[in-house]
C-alpha cells in the first residue's frame, strides 16, 4: 500500500533508515505509560513499514483504530532527540496525521476542533469578540493597546485567552511590559488562532488563511517585535509560518523568556526574592523544538537569593509533560498520567513551585496537581517573574 | 471453549496479554530486516504477546504453556540481531520490559540486584546518582535489557579490562522450562555459566545481582587518527602489551570515516581511528597515559584535542548512526585475534571490492588477544533481488575470520545457528543439547534455534541447506 503523505513529505526513506534499536523507548512519555510495542515510536515506524511492504504477514487496515494510535503522542520530539539515525521524528508523526487527515479518520474531536476554527477563529468555539475576557479586571487598560500602532505586538494566543484559569499568564505579561515602561499592542478580537493545532494534526494544508491573515493584521500596526506567551504559537510562528509563507515574516518572534532575557540584560526589571523553591520544565516546543534552554533560566536565577533546582531531566532531555501533540484533546486520560509523573518529579527534588514557559503545560501541570491534591504551585514563568516585581 | 487470550487472562490479568494482530506484528520480529523470502519459511507471528510482572506470574504462565506445548519466547528490547526474540512457529512472546526495577544496591556487598527488563543505560544513570558503577556493558546500552545481555554475547565496552559479563554477576533468578523459580548458582546442580548465552532456551531470568564499583575518579578518552591502517593496528597491539590498565579500545577504518563523512557527520580524515579510554583514580590514569603517549608519540599519527576524543567516547552508542546512507544497513560480527588484525583487514577490504559493497568497520578490543570486528556495509532491503543477494558477503565475513583463527560472535539464534560447530566441540555440543533436553523436555522455551534451526514445515534447516543456498545466491548475484 502507498502512503501518499510519506512519500509528498519525502518521509518514506526514513521508515528504512530506522535501525529498530529501540533507543526511543525510553524517552517516550507514551510508552512509559502504555508499555506495548504499540505505544513507542519505533512500533509506529515498523507498523508503517509494513503497510509499505507487508511480506508474507497479514496486512494491516489503515482504520479508525490504527488512526487513533498516532495520535497517542505528543509529538515532543524527544525520540528524535536519542535516535540514533537523527530520524525527524516529529515530521514523521505530522505526516502520517496528514494522511489520515485526507483519508477522513481523524479522532472525531479534531473535525469538531476545525468547525471551531472556520466558524470563530479560535479553538473554544468562543465568539471571537471575547478575545480579551481574560483581561476582565483591567479592561480600560487594556483597551488603549487594542490595535495600536507599535512596535512590539503580544500575541495572547487561544488558551491564556479564553481559559480562565490561566489568565494570569497574560494579566502577569501586560504588568511586566508596564513595568518595563513597553509600549505594546494586543489584536483582541482580530487575533486568530496561530493554527498550531491544525499544524500539529496534520491540517496544515488548512492553515495558509490563518497564517496570512496574521501576519497582515501584525504588519498593518507596523510591529518589529512579536511576544508570545505559549510555546505552541511561537514553534508556529518561528517554523510553521515562514514554511507557509515561502518568506521571511518581516519581524521578529520572541517567546516571552527571551523577551525577558533582554529586559533582564537591560536591567529594566526590578525583581526582588520571592519564597520557596522553584524548578523549571522545559516546554518540548520551545526546548528541544527551538532550542530555548538558557533565557528561562537566565531569567529565573536573577531573581534575587532565589532558591532554584533543575528537575532530574533538563533541557534536551526534559520529559514531556503530556499536555502537547494534541494529546489532552484526543487522549486526555494519558496526558493526564503523564502530567502526574512531572509533579513527582517536582517533589523528587525538593521544590515547591514548578514553572514553566507555556499555558498548555500550565494546564496539563494543574490538572495533576489537583489530581493528585499535591501542594506542590504550578506558575508560568511570566507569573514568577510578576511576583518577584510585587504584585 | 476459552480462546489462549482468555486463559492467559486468568494467569495475568487483562491489561497485560494481548492478541491483537497490530500489537503481534511488532513483535514478531527483532533489529534485523529479513527478506520476506527466507520469512516465509517460518511462522514469525506470535499467537499473543504478554507482558508479565514477576516471576511467579512468569512461573505459571510457563507451567500454562507447557501444559498445552504451546513454545515461550522471551523478548527484552529485541536490539539483538539474529532472531532470538522472533518466534519461528508462533507461540506466546513474553515482553520483559516492563520489569525494569531496581530491587537493591547493597554498598556493603558492592552489589546491585536488579529485575532483568532493566535496559544498562538506565541502570548505569541510577548508579551514577549514588557514585557508583557497573564496567561492562554493550553498546546498545540505551536499549538492551540486563537479560538480554546475559542471553547473548556478553562481551563490550569495559570487557578489555573488567572481562565478559559473566565474569561481573554473582547471582541470577531463573524462572526454568517447567515452571520451577530456582536461584543459581545456589540452587543444587545449576551452574550459572549454561545460562551465559542461552539465548532464552532455558528458561527466563528475572533478576540478577551484579557486582559493582566505585564510579571511577576519571575517564580519560583518546582519539587518534593514523595515516596507515597497518601502524594502527601495531599500536593497539603495543599498547595491550604495555598499558594493563586500559579499560577501552574501540577502531574504525577509512571506509567507516568516508560514510560518516557522507552524512555530514564528524570523520577526521585519517586512514584508520583509534579511540583509547582510560578509566580510574587521577593518579593511575595520569602513569597509564603517559605509557600511552609514549608509545603513541613513535607512530605516524595525530590525537585528536580532548573536547572531539570525549565526543568520540559519547559517540559509543551510535555505531549505526551510518545507516541514514543505506537506508539498509548488513554486518557482520565477529571474534579475531588481535594479532591478525591487519591480515582480517585487508582480507575484508578484498571482499568489498569482490562484492562491490560499501562498507565500513568498526571494532572493539575485548581481551588482550581478542577483538570483536564488525563490518558493515550498506544495502537497500527495498531492492529485494540485490538485497538477498548481498546475504552471502555476511557468510563470507565469517568465513574470513575463521579462516585467520576467528569465530563468529554474539550468539547464534536462528541465523548463526549453522556455525555452532565452528565455536563448539562435538562434546559440548552434545553436553548442551543433553542440558537443554533435561531442562527443558517438552522444548517449549524459545524452539527452533541455537541447536537446530526448524522451519513451520517442520523440516529443519541445516547448515547444509545454509551453504547450499548462499553457494546459490553467489552464482545469482553475478547475474545482476
Ligand atoms: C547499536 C547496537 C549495538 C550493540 N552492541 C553490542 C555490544 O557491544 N555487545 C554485544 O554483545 N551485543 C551488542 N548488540 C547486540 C544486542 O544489543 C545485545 O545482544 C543485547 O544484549 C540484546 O539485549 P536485548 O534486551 O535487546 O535482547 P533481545 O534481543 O530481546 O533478546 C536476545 C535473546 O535473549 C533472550 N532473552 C532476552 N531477555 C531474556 C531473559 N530475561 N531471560 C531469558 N532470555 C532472554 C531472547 O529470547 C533472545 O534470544 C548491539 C546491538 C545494537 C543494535
Ligand atoms: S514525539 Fe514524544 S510522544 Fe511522540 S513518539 Fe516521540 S517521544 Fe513519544
Ligand atoms: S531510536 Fe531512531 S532508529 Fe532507533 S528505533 Fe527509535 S526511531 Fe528507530
Amino acid at each position: 500500500m502507498e502512503l501518499i503523505e510519506l512519500k509528498k513529505h519525502k518521509m518514506e526513506d526514513e521508515i528504512y533508515i530506522c535501525a529498530q534499536c529501540g533507543f526511543c523507548h525510553e524517552v517516550c512519555p507514551i510508552y512509559e505509560e502504555i508499555g506495548w510495542e504499540s505505544a513507542s515510536p519505533r512500533g509506529k515506524i515498523y507498523w508503517l513499514k509494513h503497510i509499505l511492504k507487508p511480506g508474507p504477514l497479514p496486512v494491516i487496515e489503515i482504520d479508525k483504530e490504527f488512526a487513533n494510535r498516532f495520535f497517542q503522542c505528543t509529538i515532543c520530539g524527544h525520540c528524535s532527540e536519542v535516535c540514533q539515525t537523527k530520524i525527524n521524528t516529529p515530521e514523521l508523526w505530522k505526516a502520517i496525521r496528514t494522511e489520515i487527515y485526507q483519508r477522513g479518520l481523524w479522532p472525531d474531536v479534531l473535525n469538531e476542533l476545525i468547525e471551531a476554527l472556520k466558524k470563530e477563529k479560535n479553538v473554544y468555539s468562543m465568539p471571537n469578540d471575547e478575545r480579551t475576557i481574560w483581561a476582565m479586571d483591567i479592561e480600560e487598560e487594556i483597551r488603549t493597546k487594542v490595535r495600536k500602532k507599535a512596535k512590539v505586538a503580544y500575541f495572547v494566543g487561544c488558551i491564556s485567552s479564553f481559559m480562565g484559569r490561566l489568565a494570569d499568564i497574560p494579566l502577569s505579561t501586560v504588568r511586566i511590559m508596564e513595568h518595563a515602561g513597553i509600549n505594546f499592542t494586543v489584536l483582541g478580537s482580530e487575533e486568530w488562532c496561530c493554527g498550531n493545532p491544525l499544524f500539529l494534526a496534520g491540517a496544515s494544508s488548512l492553515a495558509e488563511e490563518i497564517v496570512r491573515y496574521n501576519v497582515a493584521t501584525l504588519c498593518k500596526l507596523g510591529v518589529e517585535t512579536l511576544i508570545t506567551t505559549c510555546s505552541g504559537c511561537y514553534r508556529a510562528w518561528k517554523q510553521e509560518y515562514p514554511e507557509i509563507l515561502k518568506e521571511d515574516l518581516g519581524f521578529e518572534v520572541l517567546h516571552v523568556s527571551q523577551f525577558l532575557a533582554k529586559l533582564v540584560d537591560e536591567g529594566k526589571l526590578k525583581l526582588r526574592s520571592i519564597d520557596g523553591v522553584v524548578t523549571y520544565h522545559d516546554p518540548c516546543e520551545i526546548g528541544r523544538h527551538c532550542n530555548i534552554y538558557e533565557e528561562p533560566r537566565k531569567v529565573l536565577e536573577n531573581i534575587p537569593k532565589i532558591k532554584f533546582v533543575e528537575l532530574p531531566k533538563t533541557k534536551k532531555d526534559c520529559k514531556c509533560c503530556g499536555g502537547g501533540g494534541m494529546l489532552k484533546a484526543t487522549n486526555p486520560e494519558l496526558a493526564a498520567k503523564i502530567a502526574s509523573r512531572k509533579i513527582d518529579e517536582t517533589t523528587e527534588v525538593g521544590a515547591n513551585i514548578l514553572t514553566s514557559g507555556c499555558p498548555a503545560c500550565k494546564l496539563n501541570l494543574m490538572d495533576a496537581i489537583f489530581e493528585r491534591e499535591a501542594t506542590v504551585e504550578m506558575l508560568d514563568i511570566t507569573e514568577v517573574v510578576a511576583r518577584a516585581l510585587g504584585s | 471453549m476459552q480462546t489462549l487470550r482468555e486463559e492467559l487472562y486468568s494467569i495475568v490479568g487483562e491489561d497485560r496479554v494481548t492478541d491483537n494482530l497490530l500489537e503481534r506484528i511488532l513483535y514478531s520480529h527483532d533489529l534485523a530486516p529479513i527478506p520476506p523470502e527466507v520469512l516465509t519459511l517460518f511462522k514469525t507471528l506470535p499467537d499473543a504477546v504478554v507482558r508479565p510482572t514477576n516471576a511467579k506470574e512468569i512461573a505459571e504462565l510457563i507451567k500454562y504453556a507447557r501444559k498445552k506445548k504451546i513454545p515461550v519466547i522471551p523478548r527484552g528490547a529485541a536490539s539483538w540481531a539474529y532472531g532470538g526474540a522472533t518466534p519461528v512457529k508462533g507461540g506466546i512472546v513474553l515482553d520483559l520490559t516492563g520489569m525494569n526495577k531496581i530491587i537493591e544496591i547493597d554498598k556493603q556487598e558492592m552489589t546491585v540486584t536488579v529485575e532483568t527488563g532493566i535496559n544498562w543505560k538506565k541502570l548505569l544513570e541510577e548508579l551514577e546518582k549514588k557514585n557508583l558503577f557497573f564496567p561492562v556493558y554493550p553498546t546498545s546500552a540505551p536499549s538492551a535489557t540486563v537479560g538480554g545481555w546475559i542471553c547473548t554475547g556478553g562481551l563490550g565496552i569495559g570487557s578489555l579490562k573488567y572481562g565478559q559479563l559473566k565474569e561481573n554477576v554473582v547471582e541470577i533468578e531463573v524462572v526454568t522450562p517447567t515452571g520451577e523459580i530456582v536461584q543459581v548458582p545456589n540452587k543444587p546442580n545449576y551452574k550459572l555459566d549454561w545460562f551465559f548465552g542461552s539465548e532464552g532456551t532455558l528458561g527466563i531470568i528475572t533478576k540478577a545481582t551484579l557486582r559493582i564499583h566505585p564510579e571511577p575518579e576519571v575517564f580519560s578518552p583518546h582519539a587518534i587518527c593514523f595515516n596507515d591502517t597497518e601502524q594502527m593496528c601495531n599500536a593497539v597491539s603495543k599498547i595491550l602489551k604495555d598499558s594493563t590498565k586500559i579499560y577501552f579500545i574501540k577502531f574504525t577504518d577509512e571506509g567507516y570515516l568516508d560514510i560518516r563523512r557522507s552524512l555530514g557527520l564528524f570523520a577526521p580524515k585519517a586512514a584508520a581511528c583509534a579511540l583509547f579510554v582510560f578509566e580510574g583514580s587521577k593518579k593511575t590514569v595520569r602513569k597509564d597515559l603517559e605509557k600511552f603517549h609514549s608509545i603513541i608519540k613513535k607512530m605516524d599519527c595525530s590525537e585528536l584535542d580532548a573536547e572531539k576524543s570525549h565526543e568520540e567516547w559519547d559517540e559509543r552508542f551510535h555505531p549505526m548512526r551510518i545507516k541514514r546512507a543505506g537506508p539498509t544497513l548488513l554486518a557482520g560480527d565477529v571474534l579475531v585475534p588481535v594479532s591478525k588484525l591487519y591480515e582480517f583487514f585487508e582480507r575484508l577490504w578484498k571482499l568489498k571490492e569482490k562484492f562491490n559493497l560499501k562498507m565500513g568497520i568498526e571494532g572493539t578490543v575485548v581481551s588482550r588477544d581478542s577483538t570483536v570486528v564488525m563490518p558493515m556495509f550498506l544495502s537497500d532491503e527495498r531492492k529485494r533481488w540485490k538485497y538477498l543477494t548481498a546475504m552471502p558477503a555476511i557468510k563470507e565475513i565469517t568465513d574470513l575470520a575463521l579462516k585467520i583463527g576467528g569465530k563468529p560472535y554474539g550468539g547464534f539464534g536462528i541465523w548463526n545457528s549453522f556455525y555452532l560447530d565452528k565455536v563448539y566441540s562435538n562434546l559440548e555440543i552434545r553436553k548442551m543439547k543433553e542440558r537443554k533436553k533435561k531442562l527443558d523436555p517438552d522444548n517449549i522455551m524459545n524452539p527452533g534455534k541455537l541447536y537446530r534451526v526448524q522451519t513451520k514445515f517442520r523440516v529443519p534447516l541445516t547448515a547444509k541447506t545454509y551453504n547450499f543456498f548462499m553457494f546459490l545466491l553467489k552464482i545469482l548475484r553475478r547475474f545482476d
